[in-house]
């Protein structure tokens, strides 16, 4: 046969099958738009552009790019399957007729390097077309400006072109080996048997729900950030697997109910429905798995790094409360002189703050079980979830800076002292160190004044104590010196707006940075270990870029989620459809008329529709408590803004998910119940 | 009393591409009386699945009425015409048209149903049919569990449940082998002696023999009928076979 005759099969095959291959192709072409865009956002062009954020985009945008890329070939895949499944008939139709399998192969690769051309070719256009937005929504993210000149990126074009060239050329073998294979008496036969109802359904879904409750205890019971990124994973995959038993043992369970339930089951909106839904009751519940487990991935990620993201400014705060810290370590009290002090208040005069604040401080990190403090680092080693919850920042102060500083008036005795905590630190009321003798809790405060080291706790909660007087107190724990050298001995400053605008800030960031500098070389012998000044405006950049490279990837993947959720739903529609068409049909030569089937067919959609949708949610709202406290990991407290994304975004994804649903349902119902040609 | 008056039913067809028209059924002119059996036969492109499909309300025809106990049925409105054909007629098919995902019983049921009924009375109506069928123990299996012929009868049970006023039959023994085909006869038979009018459209001489009245349709025309009188099965078939050989070779009338 010639060419000519393949190409003409090839292309009437894709328009007669418009309906499977045109959400093939968007998806083919979305996903390498995508592709290119995170080529292109991370190529030199752009990178050296921004002055922030080079190292955390340059490593996170083209992970996005292989992410999808691997995604990708996972979903093409599963449309290609069903397509190559629905499409079989007609192959082998061909093959009955006297084509032989060689001619098939060459008719099918005619098809793949069409369909690859246009996914390709739409992708890039695509991607071209929104390059330009995603970097001026980078660009903005990260406060820099932006250009107007629209650029095509060569580099970005061949190596988009060539992975999914690549995954498209997999996807050829793919059917090409399996047309190899394939029998032709097989490839029209059509089975119709339904499915058996499952041995031991209720065994599925005891240990579904088993696992089910396993996880959201997980997430319900985790104190500490630390645990809750050991056990993510465990959760995340518990709950997959889960989902899945739950869906497909629920299906069958429902249908069996449904159809018990004479008066329900024999009525004409339910009959048709209720019977089709058995009929496939375990690749429906798989199906809605799918569904609902990709939406949840979407509305969990979507809703953690767009907290992070939007929580920017107040996490900056928090970790930052003044524009500027400068801290001294010493190796002993004895080193902390009032001199010192004096000396570095008064260089820090310089600055012309505004306001400033000041104090002595030891910390360490250990954890804490019934008011008894262990820094033992080695009893730390081990991954015991009840150390590692218990796991805190401690922080000690003297009363007269915490007096000074709040503007109280407390008054502790001897073996006396106040405590703050996070809420999530246990509460005590003797308060240990290293065996020593115990101090008693006089009051646990309520609020603390801003301290200013801060951002190296990250997540892990802080108890602060105050003791009369801390350096008598604390002398021998920041001396000893037997390989547990966990006290740090600090003193401690914060200053604020001594920097007005961005001009005044770098030059304040530079005096800051030569003052301390001074300090550090002028008392190197006199026992300071080091010297740290921190900006806040730094902190606040270096969040950002981190931030918006994970928000960039985190909406990326969410985008390939989507799609991949969105393919599911319409290929599960209109699979159902095709199978469903001749069943109507015979229905309406029994006597169904076109409202009835309608009906009947919003009765089957609805019913297990949204189920997803509601599974989604409750997922969510059960692995929100995990993902605050690996948001803590990356300096994010506030739970409230948190808990308010996840309602927004779950809004705005039900309604999309409505539209999806209408839309798809749309297609469904044109397929089982077309328009009559007369 | 006539229970179907067709008069004068022309149908004819244009193709797509040409201008060229296809007379599909010329004129169609023929009574059935309440409680016959008749059948209709012809070869290949005669025309009598067209005059199926419009007695059937499936299709229209270009001239001519079909009325059924006095309702002309081109004055049953669009939306209506599911409603009348459940409430009026009764299918069996050559395919069967079972659906897979009903077990028999609920095949049986889908007219009842999309009609309202109550399920008691469902299972009262089904019980002395299943009973004739010979399906009482099949009711819980699926359509695939089960052989043609028991298949069969299921679309026959799901044909009389509603007691419908017509039975139309479209080659029901095409795809059954012969001993279900006699079974299937010989069940049609019965339930016509309890008064149930049939119109069985077949190629099978057989299948004819067992009819009150064959209809023989040739080039879209009722070209000759045959009374069973006081024949046997065995007579009807011989007559039947030299009426198709007259019609296959030409010969006059």
């Amino acid at each position: 046969m010639k060419t000519a005759v393949h190409t003409r099969l090839a292309i009437d095959g894709i328009k007669k099958n418009s309906r499977l291959y045109v959400p093939y192709i968007l998806g083919g072409a979305v996903m390498s738009g995508i592709s290119y865009i995170m080529h292109y956002l991370s190529s030199d062009r752009i990178l050296d552009s921004v002055k922030k954020g080079v190292a955390t985009l340059g490593a996170f945008l083209p992970l996005a790019a292989w992410i999808i890329a691997i995604f990708s070939v996972i979903f093409l895949f599963y449309a290609n399957s069903f397509i190559i499944k629905r499409r079989s008939r007609e192959l082998g139709l061909y093959n009955v007729l006297g084509m032989d399998k060689k001619n098939i192969a060459k008719v099918m690769a005619i098809e793949s390097v069409a369909v690859a051309v246009m996914s390709i070719g739409a992708g890039l256009i695509f991607g071209v077309a929104f390059s330009k937005l995603a970097e001026a929504a980078l660009f903005k993210a990260l406060g820099e400006k932006v250009g107007f000149a629209v650029y095509i990126h060569l580099p970005a074009v061949a190596k988009t072109a060539a992975v999914f060239g690549g995954v498209y050329l997999l996807l050829l073998i793919n059917s090409l080996v399996r047309v190899a294979f394939s029998k032709p008496a097989s490839l029209i036969m059509n089975d119709k048997a339904g499915e058996k109802e499952p041995k031991g359904n209720a065994v599925l879904a005891v240990i579904g729900l088993a696992l089910l409750i396993g996880a959201y205890i997980i997430s319900l019971s985790i104190k500490s950030p630390l645990n809750a990124m050991m056990l993510f994973f465990v959760a995340v995959i518990m709950v997959i697997v889960a989902t899945y038993l739950l869906f497909i043992a629920g299906s069958v369970t429902l249908c069996r109910l449904l159809k018990k339930n004479k008066n329900y089951y024999y009525n004409p909106k339910h009959f048709v429905s209720v019977s089709s839904m058995s009929y496939r009751m375990k690749r429906n519940g798989a199906g809605l798995a799918s569904i609902c487990i990709l939406s949840t991935m979407v509305l969990v990620t979507v809703t953690a790094t767009g907290s992070l993201f939007t929580g920017l400014e107040e996490t900056v705060n928090e970790a930052f409360p003044y524009q500027m810290c400068a801290d001294a370590q010493f190796e002993s009290y004895s080193d902390l002189t009032d001199e010192f002090r004096k000396d570095f208040l008064e260089q820090a005069d310089f600055l012309e703050c505004k306001d400033s604040v000041y104090y002595d401080c030891v910390a360490a990190s250990g954890y804490i079980a019934n008011g008894e403090f262990n820094d033992d680092p080695s009893s730390l080693l081990i991954f015991d979830s009840s150390i590692a919850d218990n796991i805190i920042e401690l922080e000690m102060f003297s009363l007269s800076d915490y007096n000074r500083i709040t503007g109280k008036n407390e008054t502790l005795a001897e073996g006396e002292c106040l405590v703050w905590s996070d809420k999530e630190a246990e509460k005590f009321d003797t308060f240990t160190v290293r065996g020593e003798k115990p101090l008693n809790v006089k009051k646990h405060l309520d609020s603390f004044f801003a301290t200013t080291g801060n951002v190296l706790s990250s997540g892990v909660p802080r108890v602060y104590i105050v003791v009369s007087d801390l350096e008598k107190y604390a002398y021998d724990l920041v001396q000893i010196d037997n390989g547990l050298y966990d006290f740090f001995l600090f003193f401690r400053s914060g200053y604020d707006t001594v920097f007005a605008d961005k001009d005044s800030f770098d030059a304040g960031h530079e005096l800051g940075n030569r003052i301390f500098r001074n300090i550090e070389m002028n008392n190197m012998e006199n026992g300071v270990l080091s010297t740290d000044v921190a900006f806040r405006q730094e902190f606040r950049d270096e969040c950002t870029e981190l931030y918006t490279g994970i928000f960039f990837m985190g909406i990326t993947l969410s985008v390939v989620f989507l799609i991949a959720a969105v393919l599911i739903i319409y290929y599960k529609q209109i699979t159902e459809g095709y199978e469903d068409a001749s069943r109507f049909s015979i229905m309406r030569k029994v006597g169904m008329t076109r409202k009835e089937i309608r009906k009947s067919i919003n009765s089957q959609v609805l019913t297990v529709f949204f189920a997803p949708l509601a599974v989604a949610g409750m997922h969510m709202a059960f692995a929100m408590p995990l993902v605050s406290k690996l948001l803590k990991l990356m300096y994010l407290e506030n739970t409230k803004l948190l808990v308010l994304t996840a309602v927004v975004i779950f809004a705005l994804f039900a309604v999309f998910y409505a539209i999806v649903y209408k839309i798809t349902s749309h297609s469904y119902y044109s397929i089982v119940n077309p328009k009559p040609k007369m | 009393m006539s229970i179907l008056k067709v008069n004068a039913v022309a149908k004819t067809y244009t193709t797509r591409f040409s201008k060229n028209k296809v007379e599909a059924l010329k004129n169609v002119t023929f009574e059935v009386e309440k409680g016959e059996y008749v059948a209709v036969m012809g070869e290949s492109g005669s025309g009598k699945t067209t005059l199926l499909n419009i007695l059937a309300a499936l299709d229209k025809p270009t001239a001519g009425k079909v009325i059924l106990d006095g309702i002309d049925l081109s004055s049953v409105k669009e939306s209506e015409i599911a409603q009348f054909r459940r409430e009026n007629l009764g299918f069996v098919f050559q395919e069967f048209n079972l659906l897979d995902t009903f077990s028999l019983r609920d095949n049986i049921f889908l007219p009842l149903v999309l009609a309202g009924k109550k399920h008691a009375d469902m299972e009262k109506a089904l019980e002395p049919i299943a009973k004739k069928l010979g399906i009482e123990e099949l009711l819980s299996k699926f359509p695939y569990e089960v052989s043609g012929g028991q298949k069969q009868r299921a679309a026959v049970a799901r044909a009389v449940i509603t007691n419908p006023k017509l039975i139309l039959a479209d080659e029901p023994t095409g795809a059954l082998d012969s001993r279900a085909t006699d079974e299937l006869l010989g069940l049609f038979s019965e339930v016509n002696k309890l008064g149930q009018t049939i119109v069985m459209v077949t190629h099978s001489v057989k299948a004819a023999s067992h009819a009150g009245r064959v209809l023989f349709i040739k080039d879209g025309e009722v070209f000759h009928q045959l009374y069973r009188g006081d024949n046997t099965n065995r007579q009807m078939y011989s007559l039947i076979s030299d009426t198709l050989t007259m019609l296959s070779t030409g010969g006059e009338r």
